[in-house]
């Protein structure tokens, strides 16, 4: 009897370990990343559009708190290349720095209003219309 | 007897052990449990203290506000009209950053001129990027739109010796002699303005004005030149021969007597401010018609 309760007894703690241990390891992760998530903040100062060669160069400001990852960039709805500086774009708190984008297709209208939107790795993303 | 004794008594005491095995093992998960537990609020405690920090800086970043006037194509006035002291960064004009990357604070209920990096040459449009993220934008043409609504002030004075011969258009000095009527706006850019002689209106009877030469004004407002430097802003005027006019921009100019134009020279978009003195002269209609050229109202 003593044999049994402690082979189960040993079983379970040792599964209960193992699920506090995981869970534990998984909060600790989901709850850094969601930290880090609402840490990072930033806009788009300012865009330039070129009608002639569809490239776009995009001014993005960090005024977060944690350094910023651009993962991809938008423009109406289509996904640009990014050219300058070279992927992945990385940004230590309150600078800006000047993106250089292009596509293979004809996006922008000149005179019309460009919609950019910005996403971070983190998920975060910033959008607002810009005249070309 | 005493052997099954004995026997019961060994039985007994391993069912004892069993439970205080297991009681133990529960009491180490529960320790555990708790543990962990704690540790998680520890986790949810410091995410909570990041989301109010988060709260925090929102409701600084939407209490803040500027007003950003372009003073010319190369310097914007900043004002801060809140409570607190709101940090510009970065001022953008025409896709380049001419001033910054910095840390400019302006002070509550106060403002702060910047003046763009030299070399640079902008559009008159600015766009103030604060610390905290906002971004706030003024510009010249923002003051054009605006301007739809402004107007000419005019004061209106009369004066019994108004209308001699030797009395030119009034001056500021002759103007503190005079007596104040009231003051009236024209929300036209263009002035006309006429008063028959022989029609002797309810004004001139309240005042016991035996001649409208007698009643004069004053019209005074801020134009913004809208033409480049190579070419002037004009005021072109026509006056009746029984009238006078005056008039000084930025401070300077002299009584006319013949019909023409006042020249504006200056940079596109550069302000001034114009007075027109008005008086009538002799006997005979009084009439100014004024139009202008190249320049509108400015704030």
């Amino acid at each position: 009897m003593i044999m049994i309760v402690t082979a189960i007894g040993f079983a379970i703690f040792l599964y209960g370990m193992g699920f506090f241990t995981a869970s534990t390891a998984a909060r600790d992760q989901a709850t850094s990343t969601g930290i880090a998530t609402l840490r990072e903040r930033f806009i788009v100062v300012d865009a330039y559009f070129n009608t002639t060669e569809n490239s776009a160069s995009i001014w993005v400001y960090n005024y977060g708190e944690t350094n910023l990852a651009i993962s991809s960039i938008y423009l109406n709805g289509t996904k640009l290349d990014i050219d300058s500086p070279p992927s992945p774009v990385s940004i230590t708190p309150t600078k800006v720095i000047k993106i250089i984008c292009s596509t293979t297709t004809t996006i922008v209208t000149p005179g019309d209003s460009q919609l950019v939107r910005v996403v971070s790795s983190l998920g975060n993303f910033y959008e607002s219309y810009y005249q070309s | 007897m005493p052997g099954k004794r004995v026997c019961r008594a060994k039985g007994a005491s391993r069912k004892g052990v069993s439970t205080v095995v297991g009681m133990t093992i529960f009491l180490l998960m529960f320790a555990i449990a708790v543990a962990y537990v704690f540790m998680w609020s520890q986790n949810s405690g410091i995410y909570i203290d990041t989301v109010k920090k988060q709260v925090d800086f929102e409701r600084s970043r939407l209490t803040e506000n500027l007003i950003v006037t372009a003073e010319n194509m190369t310097t914007v006035l900043v004002e801060n009209p809140t409570a607190g002291v709101i940090v510009v960064t970065q001022v953008w004009s025409h896709n380049n950053m001419t001033w910054g990357p910095g840390e400019l604070g302006i002070p509550p209920f106060s403002n702060v001129e910047i003046v763009g990096d030299t070399g640079w040459v902008g559009d008159g449009n600015f766009t103030v990027v604060t610390y905290r993220g906002n971004i706030f934008s003024g510009g010249i043409m923002v003051q054009i739109e605006e301007s739809t609504s402004r107007s000419w002030e005019v004061t209106w004075y009369w004066n019994d010796t108004m209308n001699q011969s030797a009395h030119a258009a009034m001056t500021w000095s002759q103007m503190n002699s005079s007596q104040q009527i009231g003051v009236t706006y024209w929300y036209d850019l263009n002035i006309n303005y006429k008063w028959d002689y022989l029609n002797n209106p309810v004004l001139a009877k309240v005042y016991n004005m035996t001649d409208v030469t007698m009643l004069g004004f004053v019209a005074k407002t801020t134009l913004i030149k809208l033409s480049d430097s190579a070419s002037e802003a004009w005021i072109n005027y026509y006056i009746s021969d029984t009238s006078r006019v005056a008039i000084i921009v930025d401070g300077s100019g002299s009584l006319l007597w013949a019909n023409g134009p006042v020249k504006i020279a200056g940079e596109q978009y550069s302000v001034h401010e114009v007075w027109v003195f008005f008086d009538g002269y002799g006997k005979g209609d009084v009439q100014l018609r004024l139009n202008i050229i190249n320049a509108t109202f400015a704030r």
